[in-house]
């Protein structure tokens, strides 16, 4: 891939870096939204009205967590090779790649019950008579999701911080939070 | 029904791509737990993935 400088800064990495970065902190800001909203949705005291507009927004929202979750794979990727780091080369690099598939495991969990609480506030407003049977599934699956929900956020911040701890700065790929300084000094000869 | 189709073709090529490059990357370099863990993992993913995507390809309504 042919290197697009500017004032010395490869632009395609740098882009790339931005919009992984940009990916994650929007995936934990949108994922927050939506748990957020979650409490209103499943609360049957709530009229009926306010739920669904909310259920509506909040399935909206998670739309937009669904494809960055999606989309963090190819992108990170991408970045591994762009940054001279394919997938398995580093053991922080590898035990993030693993704690990623642990996410989309997570995440194939939470796949069969999405949905649930718009699907069954429509039948509710549409004058379906098991309203209690509607309304506790909402709030069962919800229930059941928030630990996959949390597992999820630990795992996000926990790669984030992985991540910081070993970055590079773009030009000369040197370490931002790591001293390599005494490992690679050669002695010079004296004169 | 686009956002499915990606999931499933993300997975599954993610899935296989990163499954692949762990096992050969064991191959090249000896074995290594951490390494074991991905080919594991997203091998495993790829194939809870490819009926689910064959079944949105061929078999849809």
């Amino acid at each position: 891939m042919p290197d697009i400088n500017i004032f010395g800064i490869n632009v395609i990495e740098t882009s790339f870096r931005w919009l992984h970065a940009f990916m994650v902190a929007g995936w934990l800001l949108f994922d927050f939204l939506v748990y957020w909203l979650h409490f209103d949705v499943k609360n049957p005291a709530v009229p009926l009205e306010a739920r669904l507009e909310r259920a509506k927004i909040m399935h909206g929202i998670d739309r937009i967590v669904a494809y960055i979750f999606i989309l963090t794979l190819p992108v990170g990727i991408i970045l591994c090779y762009l940054t001279d780091n394919p997938p398995f080369s580093s053991t922080w690099l590898t035990w993030k790649h693993f704690l990623y598939a642990v996410i989309v495991i997570d995440g194939l969990c939470l796949i069969p019950i999405s949905g649930t609480a718009v699907r069954n506030l429509k039948a509710i407003k549409a004058g379906a008579e098991n309203v209690d049977e509607l309304n506790h599934q909402i709030k069962h699956h919800m229930n059941i999701a928030m630990p996959a929900v949390f597992v999820v956020w630990a795992l996000v911040i926990a790669i984030s911080i992985l991540t910081l701890l070993n970055l590079k700065q773009p030009e000369g790929q040197e370490y931002f939070f790591r001293d390599v300084s005494a490992a690679t000094t050669v002695e010079q000869p004296l004169s | 029904m686009f956002m499915v189709y990606l999931l499933w073709v993300t997975f599954v090529a993610g899935g296989l791509f990163m499954g692949i490059v762990a096992i050969a990357f064991m191959q090249e370099h000896g074995f290594s737990i951490a390494v074991a863990l991905n080919a594991l993992c997203y091998l495993g993913i790829a194939l809870y993935g490819l009926p689910k995507l064959y079944k949105f390809v061929f078999k849809r309504g």
